[in-house]
């Protein structure tokens, strides 16, 4: 079960990480919303 | 929303150890799925209501990849934002369908296709992309890549108008007429919001539900107190 947990979570962290540099990427988020970028996405 | 992207991440990044860049890459991508599917739930549910789920997202759609690479005005919360957006995508696509839906002709069509990809690429030339201090774009090289995006879309928007039309010419369905007027819709709207003018209109709808938003919160706590 806690195998499955992690792989699960696993997914979901791989997931949100791709959505993430997508988003960083473009000039904007979605729709009239912008929420601060992490430092780490952000191109200095 | 915030809170609950922020609780996900940090249930993530415990059970897999992750560090704390990872913990904030994942709440922001987090969020941005939250934020995508509330956006889109509620642009269907009330579109369903009003039998115009197809053109409600469509101008949903055709706004938002714009807005990717153009940028433009933002709301000051993620909740005015789902609520504006939603309010103004079933507002175009209800004026579209009663008031042009019964009058759409093909003369029409490609009269409104020329003015609004003539203003459209005009604005997105000269304006694109407008960004934000949540996230600012200060690379020129970025700038210029955003600017040809914006452009490759509009691009993309026309040849799909096109397609449109000709399909219109061998059907003679006029709900593809409808279709072709909502994309025009959604492309002037995310191109207004590149504007002075959009940048004032929205930032004035959006210090207004700010206002209402303060004023029922403090009703809230004044009950609580009594």
């Amino acid at each position: 079960m806690k195998g499955l947990n992690k792989k699960i979570f696993g997914f979901v962290a791989v997931l949100t990480t791709f959505v993430a540099a997508t988003v960083a990427s473009s000039a904007c988020y979605w729709y009239f919303y912008q929420p601060e970028e992490p430092k780490c996405l952000r191109e200095e | 929303m915030e809170r609950l992207s922020n609780s996900i991440a940090n249930k993530i990044a415990t059970e897999l150890n992750l560090d704390n860049d990872n913990r904030e890459v994942i709440a922001y991508g987090t969020f941005a799925l939250l934020q995508m599917a509330l956006s889109i739930i509620l642009v269907v549910i009330f579109g369903w209501a009003f039998h115009i789920v197809v053109e409600v997202l469509i101008i949903s759609f055709t706004t938002s990849i714009l807005r990717k690479y153009s940028g433009g005005v933002h709301a000051s919360s993620p909740g005015i934002c789902a609520f504006v957006g939603t309010v103004f995508c079933v507002g175009q696509a209800l004026l579209v369908v009663l008031v042009i839906g019964n009058v759409v002709t093909l003369k029409l069509v490609l009269l409104l296709g020329v003015i609004t990809f003539v203003v459209s690429y005009f604005v997105v030339y000269k304006l694109a992309p407008v960004d934000s201090a949540a996230k600012p774009i200060k690379r020129e090289e970025k700038r210029n890549r955003m600017k040809k995006k914006s452009i490759l879309v509009l691009c993309f928007y026309l040849a799909i108008v096109v397609l449109n039309i000709m399909l219109y010419i061998g059907n003679g369905e006029k709900q593809i007429l409808i279709y072709s007027i909502c994309i025009y819709v959604g492309i002037l709207w995310q191109v207004f919001t590149l504007t002075s003018w959009g940048q004032i209109t929205l930032g004035k709808i959006d210090s207004f539900f700010n206002h209402i938003i303060i004023f029922i919160e403090r009703r809230i706590s004044n009950e609580r107190i009594k």
